[in-house]
């Protein structure tokens, strides 16, 4: 199970998120719904990207 | 007396189609522009997880900035003495002709999206919360290789619904309207959105 950020409403068996709620699916199940997630990750704020 | 060069620069006029992006885990405050992958001009998958390109559109992409300043008049002059910002109002707009129904969410974003075997949908009704989300135009340049012009909104919704029409003589296309919000999280002067070019 990952943790992810709903950015857009989904229902996933019958249960309705909502935006803004953090929810934790099986890889599988995301990858159904990943323009609607964002996957949470600890990270350090990076330095200015390439080709920026 | 010397004159002053006119800086006609042909490089700088642009021409070309641009794609449309929901970018997943936009810009900090601190890095501000995209990270893009080097040859293709898409977000960097790992720098932008789960960014997603909303298709084909059916003619161009317009990025508009509005500035809607008012005047400061005073019974002693005829002329405004000053000016202040009154609102700003940054948007992203387009006519899009692919139609799977996740992309649909991302114009009706109150809808809520489910699949399982057999079908994608959209239901809605009865969620009052707009989703907001980080949206890019991305257009390569016209007159250099791997360099981009980049319209970026930090956080924006989107304006104006879904219109979906069905025709036998006219193929399928929807609007989207994405509006700038302000993210008081950021600083001052870089709250809404920014646009640039890449240089190298």
């Amino acid at each position: 199970m990952n943790k992810y950020k709903v950015i857009l409403p989904i229902d996933v068996d019958g249960e309705i998120y909502q935006h803004g709620a953090i929810v934790e699916l099986k890889p599988e199940t995301a990858m159904l719904y990943r323009h609607a997630l964002q996957a949470v990750v600890e990270k350090e704020e990076t330095a200015d990207g390439r080709n920026s | 007396m010397a004159g002053t060069a006119k800086g006609y620069d042909i490089s700088a006029i642009h021409q070309g189609p641009g794609d449309l992006w929901i970018i997943g885990t936009p810009p900090t405050d601190t890095t501000q522009r995209l990270t893009l992958n080097a040859t293709d001009g898409t977000p960097d998958a790992t720098a932008h997880p789960a960014s997603v390109c909303l298709g084909t559109t059916e003619s161009g992409i317009t990025f508009t900035i509005k500035v809607k300043a008012a005047d400061i008049k005073v019974d002693q002059a005829e002329a405004p003495v000053d000016n202040y910002l009154e609102e700003l109002d940054a948007s992203i707009e387009a006519e899009l002709s692919q139609q799977s129904v996740d992309l649909l969410q991302n114009a009706l974003t109150t809808g809520v999206y489910s699949t399982a075997s057999g079908y994608k949908q959209l239901t809605f009704g009865g969620i009052s919360i707009v989703p907001s989300f980080a949206i890019a135009a991305i257009t390569p340049k016209r007159t250099g290789t791997n360099l981009y012009i980049v319209s970026l909104l930090y956080k924006c919704n989107s304006k104006g619904g879904l219109t979906i029409m069905a025709s036998r003589s006219k193929k399928s296309t929807h609007k989207v309207q994405f509006t700038g919000l302000a993210d008081l999280a950021r600083t001052v002067g870089r709250q809404i959105g920014v646009h640039y070019e890449t240089l190298t």
